[in-house]
């Protein structure tokens, strides 16, 4: 398992099933430039075999490992709830701070996520302006102030 | 009603006899004893009564006895023989009264030999009072007697002393005749002292020796006297001398048989004294013995009557304390049961089953607890089935919510994107947009037409009626050629298929998504190719859809029916339509299940609808 590079390109994981949604949110990162590079998986089975380093993803030039992971919490094959708790179960991954991001707001996703030591967990805002700024501050807040573990 | 009051009464009456019978039983039992116990004193007091008159009797007896021994004369005997009588007669009455064990004979017969042997010594002592009376008689004769020679000797010597006076011969009168008349003056001053000693002893029988002793000696001294005399004497004195010598020996032989009998009656009375002495012994010990035995009993008859008293008592209190519970025992029962009931123990019943009105009462509640029961179980159920819908639905809300507001956030954020890229003229970037919110827009409306759809499902239903499989196929093929043709899908479908009895309108919709979904995901890389067929099993008809696509693999096969769960995002789908099949198939009985594991081997789904009977 190789371990997040220093110096690297900033690198987010953007598991997300619905196309539009993300594209939504790679074009409010283009517009903003925080990330250098987001990488976008669009189920639950895809992402657990990016970050294990399987099925295709072996390559570290091509698939580096993220700084930080935005998952929705509906996908197809593997649930995000349960992508969450294996990334937070693992002792190589669990560092990495995973932001729930997606249109729930019920309390039980929200207590379930927490349960499996969600970093943060946010609600998809209908409006585009609001859409925008959130984006903008996720990625400032998590790529650029916080402190990342590998330091 | 009437046979269980009857059945009550009679239990009653039971009850109530078991009472009377318990009782009497009881006091027939203290009777006895008490008998046994009034028996015990009857004989005691009698026999104790006997012993009493009898020392009373016999003490008289020993009274008289020494008032006998201590009188002078032998006129009192008679009452002495009476007491005796008495004295038996009271001995065999306490003989009698006392029970024949050995101790008391033994007791009653040394009593018998000690007044037997008191008998004896009496009867001794009267024959030496008579053989002493007869002493007394030939005493009193020869003192007349003595007398009569004395007065003869005493004419002798007078007219001897006469002469000598007359002759004036005073040598022979000092020499011989004066004292011999002072020889025979003391001689019979003696033995008038002799006869006055045993006068006395008749009335006061004391010193009897000595006097023995004295007329032995009076007697030795006589003699000597008489020897004298017989050598001086003329033939007249002589005569006289004799006469006198003849008196005295008679007296001699009274005096020897006064003293023999004296002896014997002194026996006697020795003999008295001793028997009267182990008489009074006997009779104390056996009083006593007595005494010990009367109290013995008396403490055994205060054991008995204070047994009797407890005896009773317990009965008693165990006959009310036994009687009562078993009248008590299914009302305590049925009190607890239903206090138990109460706080919530609902499988208590009662288990008294006597038909009287207890046993009905306990029927009674048995019912109304069954009844409740029930009704707590079907209440019970109700609950968990209303529980499992309220659930369902709470999902079904929260999922429904969730997946409508997403192409909602779609709309808004590439009509924001939209306005940015119309500014900056980027004509293709609009295009882009404007076909994401078109998308996003049909898949919305899609949603909304399947979800309410579902909703209708099991609320609005056609009739069932018997339907051909093949002609449901063509008019779904038909309905679809645009994309059938639009994917050059090569479809095949079995001929003469058993009819099923459905909802035709129902059994389109399942027909329809199972196709479309077919060809959809075969497309994506091969060119489809779907078989339908179905086959009567039993009452039901099963019908398999196979394709060529990817396949499901086994981890999926649930998964896949549940609302909005889609395994490719890629594909365009809403998620509702395989949940849909399921329930239509669901309200028709049957089952819907996959076939195959993936692998791009195919996949088959599979379901079952009845059949319609008819072949």
């Amino acid at each position: 398992m190789s371990a997040v590079k220093v110096g690297e390109p900033l690198t987010m994981l953007l598991v997300e099933d619905n196309d539009a949604h993300a594209e939504m949110v790679k074009r409010s990162f283009e517009q903003h430039k925080v990330s250098n590079r987001i990488i976008h998986v669009d189920d639950g089975q895809k992402a657990l075999d990016y970050l294990f380093r399987q099925n295709g993803y072996t390559d570290d030039d091509a698939y580096p490992m993220p700084h930080c992971i935005l998952l929705d919490l509906r996908l197809p094959k593997v649930d995000g709830l349960e992508v969450l708790r294996r990334i937070k179960t693992d002792d190589a991954i669990k560092k990495t701070p995973v932001v729930i991001l997606t249109t729930s707001s019920a309390d039980k996703d929200i207590a379930m996520s927490y349960e499996y030591h969600a970093n943060s967990y946010v609600v998809k805002p209908m409006d585009f302006a609001k859409f925008e700024s959130l984006m903008d501050n996720l990625g400032y807040y998590w790529m650029a102030w916080n402190q990342d573990p590998w330091r | 009603m009437d046979l269980s009051l009857s059945k009550l009464k009679l239990r009653q009456k039971l009850l109530l006899l078991l009472v009377i019978g318990s009782s009497l039983g009881l006091v027939t039992i203290t009777l006895v004893l008490a008998t046994a116990n009034q028996e015990l004193f009857g004989k005691l007091v009698p026999k104790y009564e006997a012993l009493h008159d009898f020392e009373a009797v016999s003490l008289t007896l020993l009274k008289q006895y020494r008032s006998y021994v201590s009188a002078a004369g032998p006129g009192s005997y008679q009452e002495i023989e009476t007491a005796l009588a008495n004295s038996r007669q009271r001995l065999q009455v306490f003989i009698e009264t006392s029970e024949t064990n050995a101790s008391e004979e033994s007791e009653a017969a040394s009593i018998a030999s000690a007044l037997g042997e008191l008998e004896l010594a009496g009867q001794r002592l009267g024959a030496g009072r008579r053989k002493l009376s007869g002493v007394f008689q030939r005493e009193q004769r020869l003192e007349q007697e003595i007398e009569q020679a004395f007065a003869g000797f005493m004419q002798v010597l007078d007219r001897d002393i006469g002469l000598a006076i007359e002759q004036q011969n005073l040598d022979e009168l000092t020499r011989h005749l004066l004292p011999e008349l002072r020889m025979v003056k003391s001689i019979n001053k003696q033995i008038l002292s002799l006869f006055l000693r045993i006068r006395d002893y008749q009335t006061e029988s004391s010193a009897q020796t000595l006097e023995t002793i004295a007329v032995q000696q009076q007697r030795l001294r006589f003699s000597n006297t008489l020897l004298e005399l017989n050598v001086a004497n003329d033939s007249k004195r002589a005569e006289v001398s004799a006469r006198v010598v003849k008196v005295y020996e008679n007296l001699a032989l009274v005096v020897e048989q006064f003293i023999n009998a004296r002896t014997e009656v002194e026996s006697a009375i020795g003999q008295l004294v001793l028997s009267s002495d182990t008489l009074t012994r006997n009779i104390n010990r056996v009083i006593s013995s007595n005494e010990s035995e009367v109290w013995y009993n008396l403490r055994l008859s205060l054991i008995f009557s204070a047994l009797i008293l407890v005896v009773t008592l317990c009965a008693g209190y165990m006959l009310i304390y036994f009687g009562l519970k078993r009248v008590l025992r299914p009302i305590v029962e049925l009190q607890a049961k239903i206090a138990l009931f109460g706080s919530g123990e609902m499988q208590q019943r009662v288990t008294y089953r006597n038909a009287d009105e207890i046993g009905q009462l306990g029927d009674s509640f048995n019912q109304m607890a069954d009844q409740l029961e029930a009704n707590a179980i079907q209440n019970q159920n109700i609950i968990a089935e209303l529980e499992q819908k309220n659930s369902e639905l709470e999902s079904f809300t929260y999922t429904v919510s969730h997946e409508l507001k997403s192409p909602l956030v779609t709309i808004n954020g590439f009509l924001g994107l939209l306005n940015r890229d119309m500014q900056s003229n980027d004509s293709i970037a609009v295009q882009n947009d404007m076909s994401k919110i078109e998308q996003a827009v049909k898949t919305m409306s899609r949603q909304l037409d399947d979800l309410l759809e579902l909703s209708r499902i099991g609320n609005v239903m056609n009739p069932p009626q018997t339907i051909s499989l093949n002609e449901v196929c063509e008019q779904v093929l038909t309905s679809m050629q645009g994309l059938v043709d639009e994917s050059d899908a090569q479809i095949e479908v079995a001929d003469a298929m058993p009819p099923v009895y459905a909802d035709i309108i129902r059994l389109r919709e399942i027909m329809h998504n199972l196709i479309e979904n077919a060809i959809k995901f075969s497309r994506e890389s091969t060119r489809p190719e779907i078989s339908i067929e179905a086959a009567r099993i039993g009452r039901s008809v099963v019908c398999r859809v196979r394709d060529n696509g990817p396949g499901v693999e086994p981890q999926f096969h649930e998964r896949v029916f549940k609302l909005f769960d889609r395994l490719n995002p890629r594909i365009p789908g809403t998620g509702i339509g395989l949940a849909l099949a399921k329930k239509i198939v669901e309200i028709h009985g049957g089952e819907i299940w996959i076939e195959g594991n993936g692998n791009r081997q195919g996949a088959c789904f599979c379901f079952t609808l009845p059949s319609s009977g008819e072949m």
